[in-house]
């Protein structure tokens, strides 16, 4: 028997796991250092589905793999001085969250009850030696340079641990702007170029999303114009070949 | 469908956006106001496919997996403490700080509050209260004699009275400091409370290492930058649209299905 109806089916499905990651990314379209995704649609590799004489092979699909952009994100000027935005592309900084250390671009940190430097969910920034970073309550505002020394006046508080990975798009999203290193060793970034006063925006970008998604929407249409064509054929044969004469 | 939750997860997050810069924006000319912002974080994400588990026999390895998002959520609506610019009133009981720290208010209850709003005046018994009539600690009372009052920038209240030349020194006004001024409780009329996120206070006095400097017939204005603001409200708008036409999209492809009979 044919499979045209179980492919338009299959169609479906991969295009539906497509429509969350663009969803996804344009809820993400105003979230801090936000990396978009693409869903990337492949064959399968075998060959489980079946034509009746057709010589082409018939394959099924299936949503394989993501496509991370890591490209850097607009940096906005917001002229908090505790707000800290990453130039280099391929540079995360290390935080602490429940003695693990995870990986954001989200710079948007503040002080603790005890002077320390974490982000707004509380989880401790850490600096190049895996330590907290303490900053001195009476020292003035911070200043920081490109490669991520923080001074307060002519003090020097810390540096900010500030690491990239051989292939950054596989980390592992963990949700809160964190990412999880699964077994990736992370390398110190020598001269990450951070900023001070600016926020990393989400790299979503809402036109290409918003294409994406009429594209999918008309693809759907189509996998199920399929499958109703696919239908009617079956009935048309069994009507017209097994009717009792 | 995934996707419906998703988009309204980014509809409720633009529209707390929209409400955190409104509150902003109604409070442009409100004194010492610090504007704030929302925050938003990526939500928990399904793993379809782990990156890095062995796809074949061959050893080969999955190297970016599929994860799907489920969203975003608002991590932290925070509030921007930097210093607003200061108008001239000509006002003796207006007070503006400059740098860090804030008032002290004794409240009725007992308890202390702290706001950077220095637009004081004199209640009836001659005391430095608020504009809702709560005293300015440590409570300084200016005698109804006074023909002069001045107020230092370290905070001093000195008053010449009637009839005579030199000038009376009062007291000092207190200020508070806080390691995480952002971490503070608003309460409402421009008063805020100590939190344990925003760590104890650390009382002192205008002028002293660290804290701000006292400018009588000045106020602090809000630090809310117009511009800003209305930009920020045009990409929130347009980010609420977008996860409608979302909600839109997948509905229609749902109806799709549903019409297959």
């Amino acid at each position: 028997m044919d499979n045209a109806l179980l492919i338009g089916v299959n169609t479906q499905q991969s295009l539906r796991r497509r429509m969350d990651v663009v969803a996804n990314n344009l809820a993400n379209m105003n979230t801090t250092g936000f990396k978009a995704e693409v869903a990337l649609n492949e064959l399968t590799v075998q060959h489980p589905a079946y034509a009746n004489d057709t010589p082409a092979d018939i394959r099924f699909t299936q949503v394989e793999s993501l496509h991370r952009d890591m490209r850097a994100g607009t940096l906005t000027p917001t002229g908090n001085p505790l707000d800290f935005g990453i130039q280099e592309p391929n540079a995360f900084f290390a935080v602490s969250m429940n003695g693990e250390t995870y990986y954001t671009r989200d710079g948007q940190f503040a002080l603790d009850d005890l002077s320390r430097l974490v982000t707004h969910e509380g989880a401790l920034v850490l600096d190049d030696g895996g330590n907290e970073i303490v900053f001195d309550p009476e020292g003035g505002p911070p200043t920081v340079s490109d490669a991520g020394i923080i001074r307060q006046g002519n003090l020097e508080i810390g540096r900010f641990g500030v690491y990239g990975f051989e292939t950054p798009g596989a980390l592992e999203k963990v949700g809160n702007n964190l990412w999880s290193p699964t077994d990736q060793q992370a390398e110190a970034v020598e001269l990450p170029k951070v900023q001070q006063g600016v926020v990393e925006q989400s790299n979503v970008n809402a036109i290409l999303e918003v294409t994406r998604m009429i594209e999918i929407s008309r693809a759907y249409t189509s996998a199920s114009r399929l499958v109703q064509d696919a239908d009617e054929l079956r009935k048309t044969a069994i009507n017209k070949l097994g009717s009792a004469q | 469908m995934r996707a419906l939750n998703t988009a309204a997860t980014g509809m409720q997050a633009q529209q707390l956006n929209v409400e955190v810069i409104s509150n902003n924006i109604a409070n442009m000319n409100t004194t010492g106001f610090k504007r704030q912002r929302a925050e938003f974080q990526d939500l928990l994400y399904m793993n379809i496919e782990r990156m890095g588990v062995t796809s074949s026999d061959g050893g080969t390895i999955v190297p970016t997996g599929v994860q799907v998002g489920s969203g975003v959520k608002a991590g932290s609506v925070y509030r921007i403490t930097t210093q607003g610019s200061v108008t001239q009133t000509e006002n003796p009981y207006d007070l503006a700080m400059q740098g860090d720290g804030y008032f002290v208010i004794d409240m009725p209850d007992g308890t202390q509050a702290y706001t950077r709003a220095g637009n004081f005046s004199v209640s009836a018994d001659g005391q430095l209260v608020t504009e809702d009539g709560f005293v300015v600690s440590p409570g300084i009372a200016i005698p109804e004699e006074a023909v002069d009052v001045t107020i230092s920038a370290v905070g001093m209240v000195q008053v010449r009275l009637a009839g005579e030349v030199d000038y009376q020194e009062l007291g000092q006004i207190d200020l508070a400091r806080f390691i995480n001024p952002a971490g503070l409780d608003a309460i409402g009329d421009n008063l805020f409370l100590e939190t344990p996120s925003s760590g104890p206070a650390n009382l002192g006095t205008p002028g002293a290492v660290g804290f701000g400097s006292v400018l009588q017939g000045f106020l602090e204005t809000s630090n809310v930058n117009a511009v800003n603001e209305i930009s920020a409200l045009i990409v929130a708008q347009r980010a609420y649209e977008m996860n409608s036409k979302v909600i839109t999209t997948a509905d229609e492809m749902l109806g799709v299905t549903s019409q297959l009979r």
